[in-house]
Protein backbone atom coordinates (compact mmCIF):
# COMPACT_ATOMS: atom_id res chain seq x y z
CA UNK A 1 0.00 0.00 0.00
CA UNK A 2 1.40 3.33 -1.25
CA UNK A 3 1.96 6.05 1.77
CA UNK A 4 -0.68 8.25 -0.32
CA UNK A 5 -3.04 5.30 -0.69
CA UNK A 6 -4.66 6.27 2.94
CA UNK A 7 -6.68 3.32 5.22
CA UNK A 8 -10.35 2.84 5.13
CA UNK A 9 -10.97 4.51 8.41
CA UNK A 10 -8.03 7.06 7.83
CA UNK A 11 -10.64 7.47 4.34
CA UNK A 12 -13.36 7.77 6.88
CA UNK A 13 -11.35 10.34 8.83
CA UNK A 14 -10.92 13.18 6.24
CA UNK A 15 -14.61 12.42 4.59
CA UNK A 16 -16.17 13.08 8.22
CA UNK A 17 -13.79 15.35 9.75
CA UNK A 18 -15.71 18.57 9.44
CA UNK A 19 -18.79 16.46 10.66
CA UNK A 20 -16.79 15.35 13.65
CA UNK A 21 -15.74 18.54 14.20
CA UNK A 22 -18.90 20.49 14.36
CA UNK A 23 -19.88 17.56 17.18
CA UNK A 24 -17.22 18.03 19.16
CA UNK A 25 -17.53 21.96 19.00
CA UNK A 26 -21.00 21.54 20.78
CA UNK A 27 -19.50 18.43 22.84
CA UNK A 28 -16.79 20.97 24.31
CA UNK A 29 -18.95 24.39 23.57
CA UNK A 30 -15.05 25.38 21.98
CA UNK A 31 -14.27 25.55 18.05
CA UNK A 32 -10.63 25.56 19.02
CA UNK A 33 -11.09 22.52 21.61
CA UNK A 34 -13.03 20.95 18.87
CA UNK A 35 -10.18 21.37 16.51
CA UNK A 36 -7.40 19.65 19.28
CA UNK A 37 -9.67 17.33 19.70
CA UNK A 38 -10.14 15.89 16.05
CA UNK A 39 -6.02 16.58 15.81
CA UNK A 40 -5.75 13.94 18.02
CA UNK A 41 -7.90 11.91 16.37
CA UNK A 42 -5.76 11.60 13.56
CA UNK A 43 -2.65 10.56 15.61
CA UNK A 44 -4.39 7.68 16.57
CA UNK A 45 -5.58 6.29 13.73
CA UNK A 46 -2.36 7.13 11.52
CA UNK A 47 -0.50 5.36 14.49
CA UNK A 48 -3.01 2.46 15.50
CA UNK A 49 -2.46 -1.24 14.06
CA UNK A 50 -5.67 -1.55 11.68
CA UNK A 51 -8.08 -4.01 13.04
CA UNK A 52 -12.03 -4.87 11.35
CA UNK A 53 -13.82 -1.76 11.65
CA UNK A 54 -17.75 -2.71 11.20
CA UNK A 55 -18.98 1.05 10.87
CA UNK A 56 -16.30 3.23 10.69
CA UNK A 57 -18.09 6.19 11.62
CA UNK A 58 -19.21 5.63 14.59
CA UNK A 59 -16.29 4.03 15.49
CA UNK A 60 -15.13 7.76 14.75
CA UNK A 61 -17.08 9.46 16.84
CA UNK A 62 -16.56 7.05 19.81
CA UNK A 63 -12.89 7.76 19.38
CA UNK A 64 -13.29 11.10 19.77
CA UNK A 65 -15.69 10.66 23.07
CA UNK A 66 -13.14 8.26 24.13
CA UNK A 67 -10.74 10.61 23.61
CA UNK A 68 -12.49 13.56 25.28
CA UNK A 69 -13.27 11.90 28.61
CA UNK A 70 -9.90 10.43 28.90
CA UNK A 71 -8.68 14.20 29.36
CA UNK A 72 -11.59 14.44 31.34
CA UNK A 73 -10.33 12.25 33.54
CA UNK A 74 -6.61 13.11 33.74
CA UNK A 75 -8.36 16.77 34.80
CA UNK A 76 -9.30 15.09 37.78
CA UNK A 77 -6.73 12.98 38.50
CA UNK A 78 -5.03 16.14 39.63
CA UNK A 79 -7.74 16.80 42.19
CA UNK A 80 -7.94 15.38 45.69
CA UNK A 81 -10.22 12.93 45.41
CA UNK A 82 -9.36 11.65 42.22
CA UNK A 83 -5.90 11.00 43.95
CA UNK A 84 -7.07 9.61 47.00
CA UNK A 85 -9.39 6.95 44.94
CA UNK A 86 -6.25 5.50 43.62
CA UNK A 87 -4.17 5.37 46.91
CA UNK A 88 -7.58 3.20 48.12
CA UNK A 89 -7.46 1.17 45.39
CA UNK A 90 -3.83 0.34 45.25
CA UNK A 91 -3.65 -0.68 48.27
CA UNK A 92 -6.34 -3.38 48.10
CA UNK A 93 -3.88 -4.99 45.63
CA UNK A 94 -0.55 -6.33 46.21
CA UNK A 95 0.61 -4.25 48.94
CA UNK A 96 3.53 -3.02 47.26
CA UNK A 97 2.26 -0.23 45.12
CA UNK A 98 1.69 2.77 48.18
CA UNK A 99 4.19 5.00 47.36
CA UNK A 100 2.00 8.55 47.25
CA UNK A 101 0.17 8.23 50.60
CA UNK A 102 -3.05 10.78 49.77
CA UNK A 103 -3.86 13.02 52.44
CA UNK A 104 -6.01 11.34 55.22
CA UNK A 105 -9.25 13.72 54.24
CA UNK A 106 -9.17 13.08 50.13
CA UNK A 107 -8.65 9.05 50.87
CA UNK A 108 -11.31 9.12 53.34
CA UNK A 109 -13.49 11.43 51.04
CA UNK A 110 -12.39 9.10 47.85
CA UNK A 111 -13.47 5.47 49.86
CA UNK A 112 -16.38 7.01 50.79
CA UNK A 113 -17.64 7.67 47.18
CA UNK A 114 -16.50 4.32 46.54
CA UNK A 115 -18.34 3.28 49.59
CA UNK A 116 -21.63 4.71 48.19
CA UNK A 117 -21.02 3.58 45.01
CA UNK A 118 -20.89 -0.07 45.91
CA UNK A 119 -23.82 0.39 48.38
CA UNK A 120 -25.98 2.15 45.49
CA UNK A 121 -24.86 -0.92 42.86
CA UNK A 122 -26.10 -3.63 45.96
CA UNK A 123 -29.30 -1.98 45.86
CA UNK A 124 -29.98 -2.93 42.65
CA UNK A 125 -31.65 -6.47 42.07
CA UNK A 126 -29.02 -9.09 41.12
CA UNK A 127 -29.97 -9.79 37.86
CA UNK A 128 -29.69 -5.61 37.40
CA UNK A 129 -26.34 -5.90 39.05
CA UNK A 130 -25.51 -8.76 37.18
CA UNK A 131 -26.16 -7.08 33.37
CA UNK A 132 -24.18 -3.77 35.02
CA UNK A 133 -21.50 -5.51 36.10
CA UNK A 134 -21.06 -7.67 32.46
CA UNK A 135 -21.94 -4.86 30.60
CA UNK A 136 -19.42 -1.95 32.45
CA UNK A 137 -17.34 -3.59 34.32
CA UNK A 138 -16.41 -6.66 31.83
CA UNK A 139 -16.68 -4.76 28.66
CA UNK A 140 -19.29 -6.92 26.83
CA UNK A 141 -21.81 -5.60 24.63
CA UNK A 142 -25.26 -5.20 24.97
CA UNK A 143 -25.35 -8.09 22.80
CA UNK A 144 -23.02 -10.63 24.49
CA UNK A 145 -24.42 -9.25 27.83
CA UNK A 146 -27.51 -10.44 26.85
CA UNK A 147 -26.36 -14.21 25.39
CA UNK A 148 -24.40 -14.55 28.93
CA UNK A 149 -27.94 -14.05 30.84
CA UNK A 150 -30.33 -15.78 28.41
CA UNK A 151 -32.33 -12.74 28.07
CA UNK A 152 -33.08 -10.18 25.32
CA UNK A 153 -30.99 -7.45 24.39
CA UNK A 154 -34.13 -5.15 25.37
CA UNK A 155 -34.27 -5.86 28.35
CA UNK A 156 -30.64 -5.79 28.74
CA UNK A 157 -31.17 -1.92 27.96
CA UNK A 158 -33.85 -1.79 30.78
CA UNK A 159 -31.47 -3.20 33.37
CA UNK A 160 -28.37 -1.17 32.22
CA UNK A 161 -30.62 2.18 32.37
CA UNK A 162 -32.20 1.53 35.46
CA UNK A 163 -28.69 1.10 37.09
CA UNK A 164 -27.47 4.41 35.71
CA UNK A 165 -30.77 5.95 36.71
CA UNK A 166 -30.55 4.43 40.33
CA UNK A 167 -26.75 5.17 40.51
CA UNK A 168 -26.90 9.01 39.05
CA UNK A 169 -29.98 9.58 41.74
CA UNK A 170 -28.08 8.71 44.40
CA UNK A 171 -24.82 9.86 43.50
CA UNK A 172 -24.59 12.99 40.88
CA UNK A 173 -23.98 16.22 42.79
CA UNK B 1 -39.69 1.67 36.43
CA UNK B 2 -42.11 4.44 37.65
CA UNK B 3 -40.60 4.93 40.87
CA UNK B 4 -36.72 5.86 40.15
CA UNK B 5 -37.43 8.62 37.23
CA UNK B 6 -40.04 10.56 39.04
CA UNK B 7 -37.49 12.85 41.19
CA UNK B 8 -34.92 13.29 37.82
CA UNK B 9 -35.58 16.05 35.36
CA UNK B 10 -36.71 14.84 32.00
CA UNK B 11 -33.18 16.03 30.46
CA UNK B 12 -31.78 13.77 32.77
CA UNK B 13 -33.75 10.96 32.18
CA UNK B 14 -32.94 11.01 28.16
CA UNK B 15 -29.45 11.71 28.76
CA UNK B 16 -29.38 8.30 30.53
CA UNK B 17 -31.02 7.09 27.27
CA UNK B 18 -28.45 8.45 24.96
CA UNK B 19 -25.41 7.03 27.02
CA UNK B 20 -26.90 3.62 27.47
CA UNK B 21 -27.93 3.50 23.37
CA UNK B 22 -24.50 4.73 22.78
CA UNK B 23 -22.96 2.48 24.57
CA UNK B 24 -24.85 -0.95 23.51
CA UNK B 25 -21.84 -1.91 21.39
CA UNK B 26 -23.45 -1.69 18.05
CA UNK B 27 -24.10 2.20 17.81
CA UNK B 28 -24.75 3.24 14.53
CA UNK B 29 -23.81 6.92 13.02
CA UNK B 30 -27.37 7.87 12.93
CA UNK B 31 -27.63 7.43 16.63
CA UNK B 32 -24.56 9.85 17.26
CA UNK B 33 -26.09 12.17 14.56
CA UNK B 34 -29.39 12.00 16.89
CA UNK B 35 -27.56 12.53 19.94
CA UNK B 36 -26.09 15.92 18.49
CA UNK B 37 -29.72 17.27 17.20
CA UNK B 38 -30.67 16.50 20.71
CA UNK B 39 -28.04 18.18 22.37
CA UNK B 40 -28.73 21.18 20.33
CA UNK B 41 -32.11 21.70 21.41
CA UNK B 42 -31.76 23.38 24.56
CA UNK B 43 -28.85 23.95 26.88
CA UNK B 44 -30.42 22.01 29.02
CA UNK B 45 -29.67 18.85 27.09
CA UNK B 46 -25.83 19.25 27.09
CA UNK B 47 -26.12 20.10 30.63
CA UNK B 48 -27.81 16.73 31.32
CA UNK B 49 -25.41 14.49 29.34
CA UNK B 50 -22.38 16.32 30.94
CA UNK B 51 -23.68 15.01 34.40
CA UNK B 52 -24.48 11.44 33.27
CA UNK B 53 -21.50 11.02 31.02
CA UNK B 54 -19.13 11.86 34.11
CA UNK B 55 -20.96 9.32 36.29
CA UNK B 56 -20.24 6.96 33.30
CA UNK B 57 -16.60 7.96 33.32
CA UNK B 58 -15.98 7.75 37.07
CA UNK B 59 -17.45 4.61 37.33
CA UNK B 60 -14.50 3.24 35.03
CA UNK B 61 -11.71 4.69 36.80
CA UNK B 62 -13.54 2.71 39.88
CA UNK B 63 -13.78 -0.22 38.28
CA UNK B 64 -11.57 -2.06 40.16
CA UNK B 65 -12.25 -1.11 43.41
CA UNK B 66 -15.97 -1.64 42.63
CA UNK B 67 -15.99 -5.07 41.21
CA UNK B 68 -14.52 -7.62 44.21
CA UNK B 69 -17.14 -5.71 46.52
CA UNK B 70 -20.14 -6.14 44.29
CA UNK B 71 -22.94 -8.49 46.04
CA UNK B 72 -23.57 -11.94 44.21
CA UNK B 73 -25.87 -11.44 41.25
CA UNK B 74 -25.84 -15.06 40.72
CA UNK B 75 -29.12 -15.90 38.70
CA UNK B 76 -31.76 -17.90 40.48
CA UNK B 77 -31.72 -20.91 38.10
CA UNK B 78 -28.37 -21.50 38.10
CA UNK B 79 -28.02 -23.76 41.07
CA UNK B 80 -29.96 -24.91 44.28
CA UNK B 81 -28.09 -25.79 47.05
CA UNK B 82 -29.13 -27.77 50.01
CA UNK B 83 -26.73 -26.62 52.15
CA UNK B 84 -24.70 -23.62 53.07
CA UNK B 85 -21.08 -23.39 52.59
CA UNK B 86 -19.12 -24.26 55.90
CA UNK B 87 -16.39 -21.41 54.70
CA UNK B 88 -18.99 -19.36 54.62
CA UNK B 89 -19.10 -16.67 57.85
CA UNK B 90 -21.54 -15.11 59.35
CA UNK B 91 -20.78 -11.93 58.95
CA UNK B 92 -20.94 -12.70 55.02
CA UNK B 93 -24.48 -14.32 55.69
CA UNK B 94 -25.45 -10.94 57.03
CA UNK B 95 -24.62 -8.92 54.18
CA UNK B 96 -26.79 -11.49 52.07
CA UNK B 97 -30.20 -10.94 54.24
CA UNK B 98 -28.82 -7.01 54.35
CA UNK B 99 -28.91 -7.34 50.31
CA UNK B 100 -31.76 -9.30 50.27
CA UNK B 101 -33.76 -6.82 52.26
CA UNK B 102 -31.96 -3.97 50.28
CA UNK B 103 -33.36 -5.68 46.76
CA UNK B 104 -36.88 -6.80 48.29
CA UNK B 105 -38.86 -3.85 46.81
CA UNK B 106 -37.47 -4.61 43.62
CA UNK B 107 -38.46 -8.02 43.13
CA UNK B 108 -41.70 -7.09 41.49
CA UNK B 109 -40.29 -4.73 39.45
CA UNK B 110 -37.66 -7.44 37.93
CA UNK B 111 -40.46 -10.42 37.80
CA UNK B 112 -38.14 -12.56 40.09
CA UNK B 113 -39.60 -15.23 41.71
CA UNK B 114 -38.66 -14.62 45.46
CA UNK B 115 -37.63 -18.01 46.93
CA UNK B 116 -36.21 -18.85 43.94
CA UNK B 117 -33.73 -15.85 44.26
CA UNK B 118 -33.38 -16.26 48.11
CA UNK B 119 -32.03 -19.69 47.48
CA UNK B 120 -29.23 -18.51 44.87
CA UNK B 121 -28.04 -16.31 47.44
CA UNK B 122 -26.51 -19.38 49.80
CA UNK B 123 -24.15 -19.99 46.97
CA UNK B 124 -21.61 -18.39 44.55
CA UNK B 125 -21.54 -20.49 41.70
CA UNK B 126 -18.69 -21.11 39.24
CA UNK B 127 -20.12 -20.39 36.21
CA UNK B 128 -17.12 -20.20 33.37
CA UNK B 129 -17.07 -17.06 31.42
CA UNK B 130 -15.13 -16.68 28.03
CA UNK B 131 -12.98 -13.79 26.86
CA UNK B 132 -11.98 -13.85 23.34
CA UNK B 133 -10.11 -11.12 21.27
CA UNK B 134 -9.95 -11.35 17.36
CA UNK B 135 -7.34 -10.41 14.40
CA UNK B 136 -6.11 -6.79 15.56
CA UNK B 137 -8.33 -6.38 18.58
CA UNK B 138 -7.11 -5.81 22.33
CA UNK B 139 -9.14 -6.47 25.41
CA UNK B 140 -9.12 -4.85 28.76
CA UNK B 141 -10.93 -6.47 31.63
CA UNK B 142 -11.76 -6.12 35.30
CA UNK B 143 -12.64 -9.33 36.92
CA UNK B 144 -15.74 -9.52 38.94
CA UNK B 145 -12.21 -9.95 41.88
CA UNK B 146 -10.70 -6.67 40.71
CA UNK B 147 -7.98 -8.63 39.09
CA UNK B 148 -6.97 -6.59 35.69
CA UNK B 149 -6.93 -8.61 32.88
CA UNK B 150 -5.30 -7.15 29.72
CA UNK B 151 -5.80 -9.91 26.56
CA UNK B 152 -3.29 -9.67 23.20
CA UNK B 153 -4.80 -9.87 19.93
CA UNK B 154 -6.30 -13.53 18.83
CA UNK B 155 -6.28 -14.68 22.32
CA UNK B 156 -8.34 -16.49 24.88
CA UNK B 157 -9.20 -17.47 28.57
CA UNK B 158 -12.24 -18.79 30.41
CA UNK B 159 -12.39 -17.71 33.95
CA UNK B 160 -14.41 -19.16 36.84
CA UNK B 161 -14.33 -18.56 40.19
CA UNK B 162 -16.07 -20.20 43.33
CA UNK B 163 -15.72 -19.64 47.35
CA UNK B 164 -12.87 -21.65 47.15
CA UNK B 165 -10.52 -20.58 44.35
CA UNK B 166 -10.15 -18.12 41.04
CA UNK B 167 -9.35 -20.11 38.00
CA UNK B 168 -8.79 -19.24 34.72
CA UNK B 169 -7.55 -21.69 31.94
CA UNK B 170 -5.17 -20.04 29.25
CA UNK B 171 -5.60 -21.45 25.53
CA UNK B 172 -3.99 -20.14 22.51
CA UNK B 173 -3.67 -16.51 24.37
CA UNK B 174 -1.35 -13.78 25.49
CA UNK B 175 -2.37 -12.11 28.72
CA UNK B 176 -1.28 -9.98 31.24
CA UNK B 177 -2.74 -9.92 34.75
CA UNK B 178 -2.99 -7.85 37.26
CA UNK B 179 -3.96 -10.16 40.22
CA UNK B 180 -6.31 -8.92 43.10
CA UNK B 181 -4.76 -9.83 46.54
CA UNK B 182 -7.18 -12.72 48.03
CA UNK B 183 -5.21 -14.82 50.56
CA UNK B 184 -8.83 -17.13 50.91
CA UNK B 185 -8.91 -17.77 47.18
CA UNK B 186 -5.79 -18.41 45.14
CA UNK B 187 -5.36 -17.37 41.90
CA UNK B 188 -4.88 -20.42 39.78
CA UNK B 189 -3.92 -20.65 35.76
CA UNK B 190 -4.16 -23.76 33.78
CA UNK B 191 -1.79 -23.62 30.75
CA UNK B 192 -0.57 -26.43 28.57
CA UNK B 193 0.48 -29.46 31.31
CA UNK B 194 1.64 -26.58 34.00
CA UNK B 195 -0.08 -24.73 36.95
CA UNK B 196 0.35 -21.29 37.66
CA UNK B 197 -0.06 -20.01 41.36
CA UNK B 198 -0.89 -16.55 42.50
CA UNK B 199 -1.36 -14.45 45.30
CA UNK B 200 -0.92 -10.92 44.50
CA UNK B 201 1.02 -9.95 41.61
CA UNK B 202 1.37 -8.64 38.03
CA UNK B 203 2.98 -10.94 35.00
CA UNK B 204 2.67 -11.89 31.35
CA UNK B 205 1.33 -15.13 30.36
CA UNK B 206 2.00 -16.15 26.33
CA UNK B 207 0.52 -19.28 25.78
CA UNK B 208 1.44 -19.74 21.66
CA UNK B 209 2.24 -23.13 19.93
CA UNK B 210 2.43 -25.75 22.78
CA UNK B 211 5.01 -23.29 24.14
CA UNK B 212 4.45 -21.12 27.52
CA UNK B 213 6.79 -18.18 28.43
CA UNK B 214 5.31 -16.54 31.78
CA UNK B 215 7.07 -13.48 32.77
CA UNK B 216 6.62 -11.81 36.25
CA UNK B 217 6.96 -7.74 36.80
CA UNK B 218 5.89 -7.93 40.44
CA UNK B 219 5.43 -9.84 43.66
CA UNK B 220 5.39 -14.09 43.29
CA UNK B 221 3.99 -16.58 41.64
CA UNK B 222 4.73 -20.51 41.73
CA UNK B 223 4.71 -23.00 38.72
CA UNK B 224 4.11 -26.65 39.04
CA UNK B 225 2.90 -29.59 36.63
CA UNK B 226 -1.23 -29.86 36.12
CA UNK B 227 -0.80 -33.36 36.94
CA UNK B 228 0.85 -32.76 40.57
CA UNK B 229 3.82 -35.35 41.53
CA UNK B 230 6.72 -34.94 44.24
CA UNK B 231 8.48 -32.04 42.53
CA UNK B 232 8.50 -28.20 44.19
CA UNK B 233 7.16 -26.16 42.79
CA UNK B 234 9.27 -23.50 40.67
CA UNK B 235 9.09 -20.15 42.24
CA UNK B 236 9.36 -16.81 40.17
CA UNK B 237 10.02 -13.44 41.37
CA UNK B 238 10.01 -9.88 40.00
CA UNK B 239 12.25 -10.18 37.07
CA UNK B 240 12.13 -13.83 36.33
CA UNK B 241 11.03 -15.31 33.04
CA UNK B 242 10.24 -19.11 32.73
CA UNK B 243 9.90 -20.60 29.54
CA UNK B 244 9.06 -24.13 28.08
CA UNK B 245 7.27 -26.48 26.30
CA UNK B 246 4.56 -28.67 26.43
CA UNK B 247 6.21 -32.23 27.90
CA UNK B 248 9.32 -30.78 28.66
CA UNK B 249 11.16 -32.35 32.22
CA UNK B 250 12.45 -29.19 33.33
CA UNK B 251 11.38 -25.36 32.44
CA UNK B 252 14.29 -22.74 31.81
CA UNK B 253 13.96 -19.74 34.15
CA UNK B 254 16.09 -16.44 33.26
CA UNK B 255 16.60 -12.68 34.51
CA UNK B 256 15.63 -10.60 31.78
CA UNK B 257 14.01 -7.05 31.93
CA UNK B 258 10.62 -7.66 32.56
CA UNK B 259 8.68 -4.71 30.96
CA UNK B 260 9.81 -5.98 27.47
CA UNK B 261 6.87 -8.97 27.81
CA UNK B 262 4.25 -6.08 28.55
CA UNK B 263 5.37 -4.40 25.12
CA UNK B 264 2.29 -5.80 23.33
CA UNK B 265 0.05 -3.25 25.33
CA UNK B 266 1.97 -0.08 23.76
CA UNK B 267 1.58 -2.18 19.90
CA UNK B 268 5.49 -2.97 20.25
CA UNK B 269 7.44 -6.09 19.67
CA UNK B 270 10.57 -6.62 21.22
CA UNK B 271 13.06 -9.33 19.98
CA UNK B 272 16.13 -11.19 20.57
CA UNK B 273 16.93 -12.99 17.36
CA UNK B 274 13.30 -14.52 16.83
CA UNK B 275 13.05 -16.30 13.75
CA UNK B 276 11.27 -14.67 10.88
CA UNK B 277 8.39 -17.94 11.22
CA UNK B 278 7.90 -17.20 14.79
CA UNK B 279 7.08 -13.53 14.29
CA UNK B 280 4.97 -14.28 11.54
CA UNK B 281 2.62 -15.77 14.26
CA UNK B 282 2.29 -12.27 16.24
CA UNK B 283 1.83 -10.36 13.20
CA UNK B 284 -0.89 -12.77 12.02
CA UNK B 285 -2.53 -12.28 14.88
CA UNK B 286 -1.85 -8.37 15.36
CA UNK B 287 -2.80 -7.07 11.88
CA UNK B 288 -5.82 -8.47 9.19
CA UNK B 289 -4.26 -9.49 6.12
CA UNK B 290 -2.27 -12.78 6.66
CA UNK B 291 1.06 -13.26 6.37
CA UNK B 292 2.97 -16.31 4.30
CA UNK B 293 6.24 -16.84 5.33
CA UNK B 294 8.53 -19.18 2.43
CA UNK B 295 9.83 -22.13 4.09
CA UNK B 296 13.49 -20.30 3.00
CA UNK B 297 12.66 -16.93 5.33
CA UNK B 298 10.95 -18.83 8.33
CA UNK B 299 14.26 -19.22 9.52
CA UNK B 300 15.70 -15.73 9.14
CA UNK B 301 16.17 -14.03 12.66
CA UNK B 302 15.69 -10.29 13.46
CA UNK B 303 16.60 -8.51 16.67
CA UNK B 304 15.06 -5.21 17.86
CA UNK B 305 11.90 -3.13 18.44
CA UNK B 306 8.98 -3.41 15.68
CA UNK B 307 6.39 -0.85 16.37
CA UNK B 308 3.39 -2.56 15.19
CA UNK B 309 1.61 0.99 13.55
CA UNK B 310 0.59 -0.31 10.32
CA UNK B 311 0.87 -3.58 8.83
CA UNK B 312 2.83 -2.39 5.81
CA UNK B 313 5.01 -0.39 7.21
CA UNK B 314 5.92 -2.93 9.50
CA UNK B 315 6.58 -5.28 6.45
CA UNK B 316 8.48 -2.70 5.09
CA UNK B 317 10.83 -2.06 8.15
CA UNK B 318 11.49 -6.14 8.01
CA UNK B 319 12.16 -5.85 4.30
CA UNK B 320 14.70 -3.21 5.28
CA UNK B 321 16.65 -5.42 7.75
CA UNK B 322 16.42 -8.77 6.64
CA UNK B 323 17.21 -10.09 2.92
CA UNK B 324 13.79 -10.73 2.26
CA UNK B 325 10.92 -9.79 -0.71
CA UNK B 326 7.12 -9.00 -0.22
CA UNK B 327 5.01 -9.77 -2.97
CA UNK B 328 0.91 -9.09 -2.14
CA UNK B 329 -0.93 -12.02 -3.46
CA UNK B 330 -4.44 -11.01 -3.89
CA UNK B 331 -5.21 -10.64 -0.05
CA UNK B 332 -2.16 -12.25 1.55
CA UNK B 333 1.50 -10.40 1.90
CA UNK B 334 4.31 -13.69 1.17
CA UNK B 335 7.66 -12.80 2.42
CA UNK B 336 10.41 -14.69 1.01
CA UNK B 337 14.17 -14.99 0.78
CA UNK B 338 16.01 -12.96 -1.70
CA UNK B 339 19.13 -15.04 -1.13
Amino acid sequence: MDADDPSPLLAHYLAKREDLKRYFTLRLRSPEAAEDLVQDMYLKISGAPPGEIDNPSAFLFRLGSNLMLDRLKSQRRSTARETGWRAVTVSTLAGHDVADEPAADAAAAARQRLGQMIEALNDLPPATRRAFRLHKLEGLSHAQTAEAMGVSRSSIEKHISAALKHLFKRLAD
Amino acid sequence: MTTIGEDMSSAEGQAIGWIVRLHAGDAAESDWRDLETWLAEHPSHLDAYERVESLWAELDTMAAGIAPRLADDSLPQAQILPFARPERTAAKAGAKRRAARAWAPWAGVAGLAGAAAVAALVLAPAVPTAYATGRGETRHVVLKDGTKVDLNAGSRITVSFDGHARRVQVDDAEASFDVAHDAARPFLIAVGDQQIRVVGTQFNVRRRDAGLTLTVSRGVVEVRPLAGGEAPPVRLTAGDQLARRDGDAASTVSHVAAAEAFAWREHRLICHACTLGTLAGDLNRAFVTPIDVEANARPLTFSGVLVLDNEDAVVGRLAAFLPIKADRTGTRIVLSSTR
